[in-house]
């Protein structure tokens, strides 16, 4: 979140101290309850991991462990092979991350600072890759990788989403930030294009970068529909196909399905606490810049 | 220390054109100014010597050879840029160090162009520091620094790779007046010292006057005279110079030849000149070179700035028949315009267009304690040599 | 979204020229380093996303004769069928629905909560990441802490909203409002910090209060912001198929079947060309949705 005052908040200032403390009160309690109600699934569901599914039933789902069972994470663990799940999670989102983040940096630096024949028009069918969901394509996709013998491989599972439009647009957005004079003193300067992209408008455009790396890790972890078509045999499943076999599978091992939830959302949930700024950037530079 | 040439040379960006056709060579080891209002062009002829645009007519050369289609890495030329143009996520050391790194320069030895080894290296951005000061931040970033450090920063790296040609783009105008004052006569001290060629581009003509070898005043893309600080200011080629030089500039006024002099709204100035008897004329006057007399051009007292050392009096001319001043048929006291005025209109006295639109309204520089008032008719008078006469139609000095 | 097209201005520090060999005013070396560095990405488009795209439309032509054991190009009627089939409209009807139980809630909730948390308070930041924090969930993550919360047998609640037709869809879309919150939230948070101050305390000076201050100058400085949320979580819901996947399989009475589902249903040897057809008015309503929001926001701009 950036450093911005509220003029809201500077302005309710006038007034007698004492009020003004009620005031912040009030708005404590109304921010805490509105954290405890976002919270409450993610709560709800922990004390239910670990807990002993009878022991908690019997006591009437209370918002606190009854016979706590702290091996229940353990149970998700080996009992979903999450292990193989973890490592193709890790191995898909961080092939994808950085070759989507080159790919975009490349034809990003291209759409700012080169010029060539029918820029327009490339640029438009980068664009149109958005208005074509994966929805619309999985299926000619998938036969694809099957013709490729590709099913039950990385290469199957990160394939389509090694390049990516949005990246290119915020990182071209990130590059046309860089000023004009800058990149005229670097080709004084002797600077070639590999030089300046490497030297200059990448290290400038850095939050830029990290903000497209983050997204594209963060979306292709909580990927669902992809890897459930091209994944077939059970120790070639992300994390996320993994889930659905644990969780919706035996409803009286409850517990170990959510503990396998949380267990596949802590990565991207620490990722969102150390670089929410850089996270947040991303997701809402489109919506702001129109 | 290099030559450059311009030829006929033209830029056009669609169907406006930036500069016209201009013709001018930089001797070597010149500091030669371009100076002119924004738009002119001066801007586009810097760039043009340093290949950020192309040219679209004519031949530019460097030292002889023709660089129209040379790459700006190779033509030897180092530029400081109005903003500074350094890379911020470097330090100061890699920001001087950067053209060394990325292109051949000619190495202390005298031998050919080539890369400089780290050690060379070093040496020169160690040098270019020492010169400017700048040792203390070699290791700190721009953004940590001052505006007038980062100047500096900005000119340490163009020198450091010994261009031939050192070009800047207005490199002072985002300086505070007393910082610039100060870097003004450090890049004079600069000159000096490297003795290199330097085109300068800026619209500030107290920068143009201090600093230059020669000035080339230009307007609308089209280069109106070249000559030292003096030059321009003593013999302005055309009234455009006249009306842009000097601060405030020349007062311009409709006149008549006569015989051995000039008649401005029916007052008589004498000048030198072989003009027929009642040849229409523009006649040009320098604020000093106006004095309060008991004769000579009539003026009614429109403002007095008072500056200390000497006062700016604003007035308009006003109609002389038979030898006595005709104010307005109304009070003159009250300030209201005499009715010989063209225009009632603040007059912005630094707008060279505005003042010569006019052509009715002079600022002449007076004594301290001069007692001019508001509304005041007074006369002035000016020295036979110090007027300067203009062709009425095409502005040209004659 | 401003300058979604490059500008025609040449944005290159373009040198003057080096020896160098032009076509048609384009440096080819320039040109070239061009070609390679949109490659990797063309490449990817063209195979994954172009070419994917041409086949469908291409199979779209073709009905299926007796399950799928052959098919017979029957032209553009075929789209015509299957676009006004009642499978394709329920699943349609049902993707609707679901669009107009998750996008008012969101939009409203995710406001709500931006307008909260909005204020300069220590600790304000915390606030931020939890409502912000939903972000991180998956699909397959929000389905199972749900199946945990809301179950007939093991719930929190015991309802049976799973089992029933009526309440099914809402369920879901209860799961779907949660998980996008931390989206809206992030969103609108963005929109309300690039308000300028100025604009607030102009209307305080007038004499507007907080309310007043909202409507005047909050909500109307939101518009563009608001109008991407829209387009962005309706966009989310007609693509919805993870939850029914996951969590209801489609039942009951195929109640929660949203249109991609029915897509995935019908992407099989025996009606592939059923499913293309439906694949093209998916992405025909996509459209229209991505080109409203783009005239959308280009009217809002021009406004301003």
């Amino acid at each position: 979140m950036t450093d911005t005052t509220p003029a809201e908040a500077r302005i309710d200032t006038p007034g007698r101290p004492v009020a003004q403390q009620f005031k912040a009160l009030g708005w404590y309690v109304l921010l805490t309850v509105l954290a405890l109600i976002i919270l409450y699934p993610l709560y709800m569901s922990l004390m239910r991991a670990l807990s002993d599914p009878a022991a908690y039933a019997r006591a009437g789902n209370p918002p606190w462990p009854v016979e706590a069972e702290w091996d229940v994470f353990s149970k998700a663990w080996n009992g979903g092979n999450l292990s193989a799940a973890t490592f193709w999670s890790f191995a898909m989102s961080a092939v994808i991350t950085i070759t989507q983040v080159v790919t975009a940096v490349l034809s990003a630096y291209a759409f700012v600072f080169l010029r060539f024949p029918f820029k327009r028009l490339l640029f438009v069918l980068f664009v149109a890759t958005l208005m074509l969901p994966l929805e619309v394509t999985f299926v000619a996709n998938s036969l694809t990788i099957r013709q490729l013998d590709w099913i039950d491989t990385l290469q199957g599972l990160t394939a389509p989403f090694l390049a990516s439009a949005l990246g290119t647009f915020l990182l071209r957005q990130g590059f046309l930030g860089i000023p004009k004079e800058l990149r005229e003193a670097a080709f004084l300067d002797g600077y070639g294009h590999i030089r300046f992209m490497t030297r200059i408008a990448v290290p400038l455009t850095a939050p830029v970068v990290a903000s497209v790396g983050l997204l594209a890790f963060l979306s292709s972890w909580n990927q669902y529909l992809w890897p459930r078509v091209v994944t077939e045999q059970e120790n070639h499943q992300t994390l996320q196909i993994a889930l659905r076999r644990l969780g919706a599978a035996n409803v009286q091992q409850i517990n170990v399905g959510v503990a396998g939830a949380v267990l596949a959302a802590l990565p991207i949930f620490a990722l969102l606490i150390l670089f929410q700024r850089a996270i947040v950037r991303g997701l809402t530079a489109g919506a702001v810049k129109g | 220390m290099s030559t450059v040439k311009f030829d006929q040379v033209s830029k056009r960006f669609g169907k406006t054109t930036a500069v016209d056709s201009m013709s001018l060579n930089i001797n070597e080891g010149e500091f030669m100014v371009l100076l002119g209002p924004s738009g002119c062009g001066k801007s586009t002829a810097l760039r043009m010597i340093a290949g950020l645009e192309s040219i679209s007519d004519g031949t530019l050369s460097i030292d002889g050879e023709v660089v129209n289609h040379v790459d700006p890495r190779e033509r030897g030329i180092a530029m400081v840029f109005q903003s500074y143009a350094l890379y911020p996520n470097l330090t100061v050391r890699r920001n001087i160090e950067s053209p060394l790194k990325a292109k051949d320069v000619p190495p202390d030895d005298g031998g050919p162009p080539r890369r400089l080894n780290a050690e060379e290296r070093n040496a020169r951005v160690n040098e270019a520091a020492a010169m400017l000061d700048l040792e203390p931040y070699l290791d700190r970033k721009p953004g940590a620094l001052s505006g007038g450090q980062r100047q500096r920063v900005a000119l340490a790296r163009a020198i450091v790779a010994r261009a031939r040609v050192l070009l800047m783009d207005e490199p002072l105008s985002n300086l505070d007046a007393k910082l610039r004052a100060q870097t003004r006569a450090e890049l004079i001290d600069l000159h000096e010292r490297l003795g290199g060629t330097v085109v300068y581009v800026t619209h500030d003509q107290i920068e143009a006057m201090t600093m230059a070898d020669r000035v080339a005043i230009m307007a609308a893309g089209a280069l109106h005279q070249v000559g030292t600080p003096e030059d321009v200011y003593d013999r302005p080629a055309n009234t455009f110079v006249a009306g842009f030089i000097g601060t405030p500039p020349m007062n311009l006024m409709d006149g008549i030849a006569t015989s051995g002099g000039v008649k401005v709204a029916g007052a008589t100035l004498t000048a030198a000149h072989d003009l027929a008897d009642g040849a229409k004329v523009t006649v040009g006057l320098r604020p000093e070179h106006l004095s309060v007399a008991d004769e000579g051009l009539a003026l009614a007292v429109r403002a007095v700035e008072w500056l200390g050392y000497e006062s700016l009096i604003t007035a308009d001319i006003v109609e002389v028949t038979d030898g006595a001043a005709q104010p307005s048929a109304r009070n003159a006291d009250d300030g209201e315009a005499p009715t010989s005025l063209v225009g009632d209109a603040p007059i912005d006295t630094n707008d060279p267009e505005a003042v010569g639109a006019t052509r009715r309204r002079v600022i002449l520089r007076a004594d301290g304690r001069v007692s001019a008032r508001n509304g005041e008719v007074i006369r002035a008078a000016a020295q036979p040599s110090s007027v300067h006469l203009f062709d009425a139609d095409t502005g040209v000095h004659l | 979204m401003s300058g979604l097209l490059p500008d025609d201005e040449d944005t290159t520090a373009s040198p003057g020229g080096r020896k160098q060999l032009r076509l048609f005013g384009y440096d080819l070396r320039e040109t070239g380093m061009a070609a390679a560095f949109l490659a990797p990405s063309l490449v990817v488009f063209s195979v994954f996303f172009y070419f994917p795209f041409a086949r469908l439309i291409s199979w779209g032509f073709y009905e299926s004769r007796q399950r799928g054991s052959s098919y017979e190009n029957v032209g553009f009627s075929h789209f015509g069928d299957v676009l006004t089939s009642s499978d394709f409209l329920d699943g349609l009807w049902i993707s609707v629905q679901f669009v107009l139980l998750t996008v008012p809630a969101g939009l409203i909730l995710g406001t709500l909560l931006a307008v909260a948390a909005h204020r300069r308070l220590k600790g304000i930041k915390i606030y931020q990441t939890i409502f912000s924090s939903t972000i991180a969930t998956s699909v397959a993550v929000a389905a199972v802490l749900f199946f945990g919360l809301i179950n007939p047998a093991v719930g929190v609640f015991k309802v049976d909203w799973l089992s029933n037709p009526s309440t099914a869809l809402p369920a879901l879309a209860l799961v779907a409002i949660w998980k996008n919150l931390g989206l809206s939230f992030v969103i609108v948070l963005a929109g309300l910090q690039a308000v300028p101050d100025e604009l607030t305390e102009a209307a305080t000076i007038d004499g507007y209060g907080a309310v007043g201050r909202f409507f005047k100058v909050t909500l109307p400085s939101l518009k563009s912001v608001l109008t991407f949320l829209v387009v962005a979580l309706t966009i989310f819901g007609m693509q919805e198929f993870a939850l029914p996947d996951i969590i209801t399989g489609g039942s009951p009475e195929g109640s929660t079947e949203t249109l991609v589902y029915k897509i995935a249903d019908n992407l099989n040897p025996t009606n592939i060309t059923t499913g293309s057809v439906m694949v093209v008015g998916l992405f025909l309503i996509t459209l229209v949705v991505g080109l409203t929001q783009f005239t959308l926001l280009e009217r809002g701009m021009r406004n301003d």
